[in-house]
C-alpha cells in the first residue's frame, strides 16, 4: 500500500508531513531513515501495510513571484524495504 | 498542505500555465468564429502613429491626428460588423478591451488562489498604463519609419524610425522606474505584475500568428502564402535542431566553468548550469529539484536569472540589429535570441522588439523598397525557446535520474516518469493548437489560397487579425511593463551572491552568447524573409 505525503523545506530542514506524523531532517537520506523507521514500527502504519511513500514537494514554499516560471519542484517515491 | 495525488491532470485550474491556455484558447476560439460571419472580437483597441497636428497636404493613413490614436480593429478588418465596431469608438473600444480581460483574468486569479482584489486593483492600473505607454510610444516622432511618412504624404522629418519597438522600449522604462524608484506602488502593483502568464498567454496568440500568416500572404498572393507556411515549418525545424546541439553545449560548459574555475559546489553548479545555459528560473527550478538540491540554491538562481534576462533584453536587439548580423541576418538574430535570453518573457519580448527595429531597420536602408511581415522575426526568436522550455522537463528527468542512481544514491528513492509532464509547460499546448488550426483552414477549406479557398480564408483573417495582432501585442506590451516593475537591480547588489554573479556574467556574454550566435548561424543561415514592399500588405 502507498502513503502520500506532501515535502517542503523550512529553510533549514526538509520536512515530510502525512496523516498523524510530521518527520524533519537536514538532509533527504537522514529523512528518508526515520520515515521509513516511523512507519515501520508504528502500529497504525504497519497494519495498513505501507510500502512505499509518495512524496509531493509543497510549491508554497517556494516564492510567489517565482512559481510563474515553473510550478513543479520534485516528487520521490520511497521504497520503505529498500531505506538503509 | 496539499495531498492530493498529482496525476496528469494536476494544476489545470491552478497553474498559470494552463491559464494561458484557457484564456489564449477562449479569445482564438471568438475569433474562428468569423469563418461562421460572427465577430466577437472585434472590440480590441489598437494604436496608429500619431502627431499633434498634420502637416499640411498630409493623409491620414499611416499616420494620424492624436484623436484617431486607437481604433477598434474590428472598425477594419471585420467582414460583418464593421459599422458597429467603428462606432464604439477609441474610448469606448478601450473600455470593451479592459472588460473583455479583466473577467477572464479575475477569474484565473481567483482559481490560483491569488488575492482577487489586490490582483483586480493592479491589474487595472497595469492595463491603462499600458494602454498610455501604447498611445505616447506611437508617437510619429519615435515610431514613423521612411514608409509610413511616404505612405501618409509626410514631408521628409527626422524620426527615431523604431516602429512599435518605442513603445515596447517605453513600456519597460516605466516599469523599471517604478519598480526601482517607486517600491511602495512595484509592491502594490506585484500581485498583477506577472510577466509570465502575459507572455505564455501571448504565445497562444503567437501560435494564431504562425497559423494566419500564410492565410494572410496568400489573400494577396497564393504562392507567397506557401512560401511562408514554408518558412515558418523551416523554422520549427531548424530551431529544434539548434537547441538540441546548444543543450548539449551549453549546460555542460557552464557546469565546467563554475565547477573548475569557481569551484562551486556539485548541486550549485548544476542549477546555476541549467538557469544560464537553458532556460533560466524555470530550468533552475526544474534542475534543483531534479538534483534535490535545496530550494534557497534554485530561489538565489532565479533572482540573477530575471535581472539579467533584462540586462539581455535591453542590449541585445539593438546589438543584433546595428552591429551584428544585422538585417541580412535577421533569420539568425531571431534563434540567437531565443538561445541567449532566459526567461519566456523577456526572450519573446526581445524577439518582439528585434522585430519592430529589423523591419524599421531595413525598410529605412532601402528607403522602403524591401519591408518584411511583422511578426516572422518574433517567431523565430520564440521558437527555439519553446523548444528549449519542451526540452526542460526531459533535461530535468534525465539529471534527476543521473543524481539518484549515480551521483547521490539514495536506498530505495525512485524517480516517477510523471515528472517530465509536471515539468512540461502546458502553454505550449495552446501554441501549437492555434497554429494547427489555422494551418488546416488553410490547406483545408482554404485550399491553401486557391482562389475557391479564397471566401473562407478572408472570414477568417476577419477573425485572426484582432486576436494575432491586437490581443497579442498587447499581452506583449503587459509583459514588458509587467517585467520592468519585478525587475529590481539592486537585488544585484544587496545579495550575496558572490561568485554566481561572476559565473553569470563570464557565462552569458564570453559563452552562451556567441554559441548561441554561431549554432544559430550555421542551423539559420540562408533563410529569408519574403519582400512584400509594394504589394499592399501591411
Amino acid at each position: 500500500m502507498e502513503l502520500q505525503a506532501t515535502i517542503w523545506h523550512d529553510g533549514k530542514n526538509w520536512v515530510v508531513e502525512a496523516e498523524g506524523f510530521k518527520v524533519k531532517a537536514s538532509e533527504l537520506d537522514e529523512l528518508d531513515r526515520k520515515v521509513a523507521s516511523l512507519i515501520k514500527s508504528d502500529p497504525y502504519f504497519a497494519n495498513k501495510g505501507i510500502r512505499r511513500v509518495n512524496m509531493f514537494f509543497d510549491m508554497m514554499t517556494i516564492p510567489q513571484w517565482m512559481r510563474q516560471y515553473m510550478q513543479h519542484y520534485f516528487s520521490r517515491i520511497i521504497e520503505l524495504e529498500e531505506v538503509k | 498542505m496539499s495531498q492530493e495525488k498529482k496525476g496528469w491532470t494536476y494544476g489545470m485550474l491552478t497553474q498559470e500555465d494552463w491559464w494561458a491556455v484557457w484564456i489564449g484558447g477562449f479569445f482564438m476560439i471568438l475569433g474562428l468564429l468569423s469563418v461562421w460571419g460572427i465577430d466577437l472580437v472585434g472590440w480590441i483597441t489598437y494604436p496608429k502613429i500619431w502627431v499633434f497636428k498634420m502637416p499640411e497636404g498630409a493623409v491620414p493613413k499611416k499616420i494620424v491626428p492624436w484623436y484617431q490614436a486607437f481604433y477598434p480593429l474590428g472598425a477594419k478588418y471585420s467582414l460583418t460588423a464593421k459599422k458597429f465596431w467603428k462606432s464604439i469608438g477609441p474610448i469606448g473600444g478601450i473600455l470593451i478591451t479592459y472588460v473583455a480581460f479583466t473577467i477572464p483574468l479575475c477569474i484565473g486569479a481567483y482559481f490560483m488562489r491569488w488575492n482577487v482584489r489586490q490582483f483586480f486593483l493592479g491589474w487595472t492600473v497595469i492595463f491603462f498604463l499600458t494602454y498610455l505607454c501604447w498611445f505616447i510610444g506611437h508617437h510619429a516622432f519615435f515610431a514613423a519609419t521612411t514608409v509610413h511618412l511616404k505612405k501618409s504624404n509626410f514631408p521628409d522629418m527626422f524620426t527615431l524610425s523604431l516602429g512599435g519597438g518605442a513603445s515596447f522600449i517605453l513600456a519597460l522604462i516605466v516599469g523599471l522606474i517604478i519598480g526601482n524608484f517607486f517600491k511602495p506602488l512595484a509592491r502594490f502593483l506585484s500581485e498583477a505584475a506577472k510577466p509570465e502568464w502575459y507572455i505564455k498567454t501571448a504565445i497562444v496568440f503567437l501560435g494564431v500568428k504562425v497559423g494566419y500568416l500564410p492565410i494572410k500572404m496568400a489573400t494577396f498572393s497564393q504562392k507567397l502564402g506557401h512560401k511562408v507556411a514554408g518558412l515558418t515549418f523551416e523554422l520549427f525545424l531548424a530551431g529544434a535542431v539548434a537547441t538540441f546541439v546548444a543543450y548539449l553545449i551549453f549546460w555542460p560548459g557552464i557546469y565546467t566553468i563554475s565547477r573548475k574555475i569557481f569551484k562551486l559546489p556539485r548541486k550549485t553548479a548544476a542549477v546555476l548550469g541549467s538557469g544560464i545555459s537553458i532556460c533560466g528560473v524555470s530550468a533552475a527550478v526544474a534542475t534543483g529539484g531534479a538534483v534535490r538540491a535545496k530550494p534557497v540554491v534554485s530561489i538565489m538562481v532565479s533572482a540573477l536569472v530575471v535581472v539579467y534576462a533584462v540586462i539581455e533584453l535591453i542590449i541585445l536587439p539593438w546589438f543584433f540589429t546595428y552591429v551584428w548580423p544585422g538585417p541580412e541576418g535577421a533569420l539568425v538574430a531571431g534563434p540567437a535570441m531565443g538561445l541567449s535570453v532566459k526567461t519566456d518573457g523577456a526572450d519573446a519580448a526581445a524577439g518582439e522588439l528585434l522585430d519592430e527595429l529589423m523591419r524599421a531597420k531595413i525598410a529605412k536602408d532601402t528607403n522602403g523598397a524591401v519591408q518584411w511581415p511583422e511578426g516572422i522575426i518574433t517567431v523565430s526568436a520564440v521558437v527555439t525557446k519553446l523548444w528549449i522550455d519542451m526540452f526542460i522537463g526531459l533535461w530535468a528527468f534525465i539529471l534527476a535520474l543521473l543524481w539518484c542512481y549515480v551521483v547521490e544514491c539514495r536506498p530505495g528513492e525512485k524517480v516517477p516518469a510523471i515528472e517530465v509532464w509536471h515539468r512540461f509547460p502546458k502553454f505550449v499546448i495552446g501554441y501549437f493548437a492555434a497554429w494547427i488550426i489555422y494551418l488546416t483552414i488553410f490547406f483545408g477549406p482554404g485550399h491553401a489560397g486557391a482562389p475557391e479557398g479564397m471566401a473562407i480564408l478572408k472570414a477568417a483573417k476577419a477573425g485572426a487579425v484582432p486576436v494575432e495582432k491586437g490581443m497579442r501585442k498587447l499581452f506583449f506590451m503587459l509583459t514588458f511593463l509587467s517585467l520592468g516593475i519585478i525587475t529590481d537591480f539592486k537585488k544585484l547588489k544587496e545579495a550575496q551572491f558572490g561568485k554566481m554573479v561572476w559565473v553569470y556574467l563570464i557565462g552569458l556574454f564570453f559563452f552562451i552568447i556567441p554559441v548561441a550566435c554561431l549554432i544559430s548561424w550555421l542551423f539559420h543561415q540562408g533563410m529569408e524573409l519574403p519582400n512584400i514592399a509594394g504589394m499592399g500588405i501591411e
